[in-house]
């Protein structure tokens, strides 16, 4: 069959169709549209046609954006059938932009469309950006939990997926500051699906971020600063909690760092009007690492977990340098050089290094 | 984190299945097709060579197939993918067998057609449950059960095969899978991938990304 007949007939499974789903099959299929495949509104596109078809239709949408009669309709019709092949294809989004200014075509069937393309490539960028260069323009069609709802499927079919958290985030912006606290609540409280997805994590810490930087603007507020210091708390529960039934996973721990980090920097904003200041967060993470992962007695704790305690306290540390005695130094240094014995890893002589340097200051 | 498949098999050799639930909401539609037939494969192979009281575990690449099989005759199988805790995923086959066992007598299913599955709806319920980690294991108990010290770990499907055991030469002769899911363990097998859930990540590169 040849490229052009091919053509013809995606272009009419698109016309008459509601698609749901798109992707690519390695034999091709013999019914009413072959040699595509449509089976309860999903299409299979058969690889061998690929290439010779996406040449095809490239030459075409050239020529087309060439033709000064420009013909909308066709135009329409061949950067849809690029997409379905290729999600990438920029210039192709673009010219579907300028359709949509022109009012050639409805916002929210693009909206529809970029849920079908992403059933094939749920990583690609440029059509996550062409989703929000729509709801940007559009600002009425943002509807969050349809938004949520294609996000999570594209996660679950390409899990880590950095540019479907992306758009995550860049949904906060349309969130009020009670909406901002639900999410994260209720992002918490489903974070175990996805317990190693460093994306899904800086989602979380972004949400905070954006929390704690509302409640700045009002910093003399007390009760606003008793909210934030229970949700505070609430959250770093959490992520212990969570260290605890997900062993192994480093990316927890990771975490624990940055959000410890971020609490540092903005110790005046969530410490603020409390009898306890920062040094009792830092108190208490020691006494929780020491107790739950450097303990000799706890013999369940597995010796990687060891590792990622190891790491946190040191990080710790040279965060809050100045709370430091020198025997606190010397007993970290003893833990980890007990942690290479036993385990016969030597990757924490970089901790060594950094130790000794901070210990040089005091 | 998700659990794909939970089924229970006999233990003999040749292994029958009695009953399965999968949920492949997370693979393409034409992928459903093949994905369930390979996990059926592997939860069958998985089970005859599989000691009776002995707990296995076999890891290849995101997904990871846990196996327990009991003195009763009968082996519970689960497949999940890599974040899953194990543990959880042992306490789900210690249920589900607990459950049927309750349900059926040994003579229910010993003789049973080789083509014809038990009913057993609990496993969709389960399925559906045991999603979220905490539902399965309320507790989510902080300490390793000594339980799995006993666990063997495959590292792939090959050091689950008995000596002078091919994959291929299973998978050929094998009668759950269809032509085209044979065909491409085939085209698999070229880019030197050895194992069949090597092969579905193979699905995912060519269909999904």
């Amino acid at each position: 069959m040849d490229a052009e007949s091919l053509y013809n007939t995606l272009k009419n499974i698109i016309i008459n169709k509601t698609l749901i789903e798109v992707s690519f099959v390695p034999t091709q299929g013999d019914g009413e549209y072959q040699p595509f495949i449509l089976m309860e509104n999903c299409l299979g596109i058969p690889f061998p046609i690929v290439p010779k078809s996406l040449e095809y239709l490239k030459k075409k949408f050239v020529e087309l954006r060439k033709d000064k009669s420009l013909n909308y309709k066709e135009i329409d019709y061949c950067t849809k059938c690029i997409l379905l092949f290729n999600g990438e294809y920029i210039t192709a989004w673009n010219e579907r932009k300028n359709l949509i200014q022109l009012g050639y075509i409805k916002p929210e069937f693009d909206l529809q469309f970029t849920k079908l393309c992403l059933t094939k490539h749920p990583k690609s960028s440029n059509l996550w950006y062409h989703r929000q260069w729509i709801l940007k323009r559009y600002e009425e069609l943002i509807n969050f939990d349809k938004e949520f709802e294609i996000i999570e499927k594209s996660i679950n079919r390409y899990a880590t997926n950095y540019f479907a958290w992306n758009h995550r985030i860049w949904l906060l912006n349309y969130m009020t500051i009670q909406k901002l606290i639900d999410e994260f609540k209720s992002t918490q409280s489903s974070m175990y699906k996805h317990v190693s997805d460093h994306a899904g994590w800086n989602y979380l810490l972004t949400i905070f971020k954006r929390i704690v930087s509302i409640y700045k603007e009002d910093i003399n507020n007390k009760n606003k600063l008793n909210e934030l210091k229970i949700l505070w708390n609430e959250h770093i529960e959490f992520v212990k909690k969570s260290l605890k039934e997900f062993p192994g996973h480093e990316t927890i721990w990771y975490y624990l760092r940055i959000l410890a980090g971020f609490v540092y920097q903005n110790k005046d904003i969530i410490y603020k009007n409390e009898k306890e200041d920062i040094i009792s967060f830092f108190e208490k993470e020691i006494t929780f690492i020491n107790n739950e992962y450097l303990n000799e007695n706890n013999v369940n704790i597995l010796l990687v977990e060891e590792k990622f305690a190891l790491q946190y306290k040191a990080w710790l540390y040279s965060l809050f340098e100045n709370n430091i005695t020198k025997e606190d130094y010397n007993k970290l240094l003893t833990e980890i050089e007990n942690y290479q014995c036993m385990s016969d890893d030597q990757s924490l002589y970089y901790l060594i290094d950094i130790i000794h340097r901070i210990q040089v200051k005091v | 984190m998700k659990v794909y498949n939970i089924s229970i098999l006999t233990n003999s050799a040749p292994s029958k299945l009695i009953c399965a639930e999968q949920d492949l909401s997370s693979f393409g539609f034409f992928q459903r097709g093949s994905v369930q037939e390979f996990i059926n494969f592997f939860s069958t192979t998985a089970a005859e060579r599989t000691q009776v009281g002995e707990r296995s575990k076999i890891e290849q690449q995101s997904y990871v197939g846990y196996v327990y099989s009991n003195p009763n005759g009968l082996a519970g199988v689960v497949v999940t993918d890599a974040e899953y805790p194990s543990r959880v995923a042992f306490s789900i086959i210690n249920k589900v067998l607990d459950d049927f066992t309750l349900k059926y007598k040994k003579s229910d299913w010993e003789n049973l057609d080789p083509k014809k599955r038990l009913d057993f709806p609990e496993l969709k319920t389960y399925l559906a449950d045991f999603q979220d980690p905490h539902k399965a294991d309320p507790f989510m108990k902080v300490q390793q059960e000594l339980d799995e010290t006993k666990v063997i770990l495959h590292k792939t499907m090959d050091s689950l095969l008995q000596r002078g055991e091919k994959l291929d030469d299973l998978v050929t002769k094998s009668d759950m899978l269809s032509s085209q899911s044979k065909m491409f363990y085939k085209t698999s097998k070229k880019t030197n991938s050895c194992c069949y859930l090597m092969h579905i990540d193979l699905f995912n590169s060519v269909f999904n990304r």
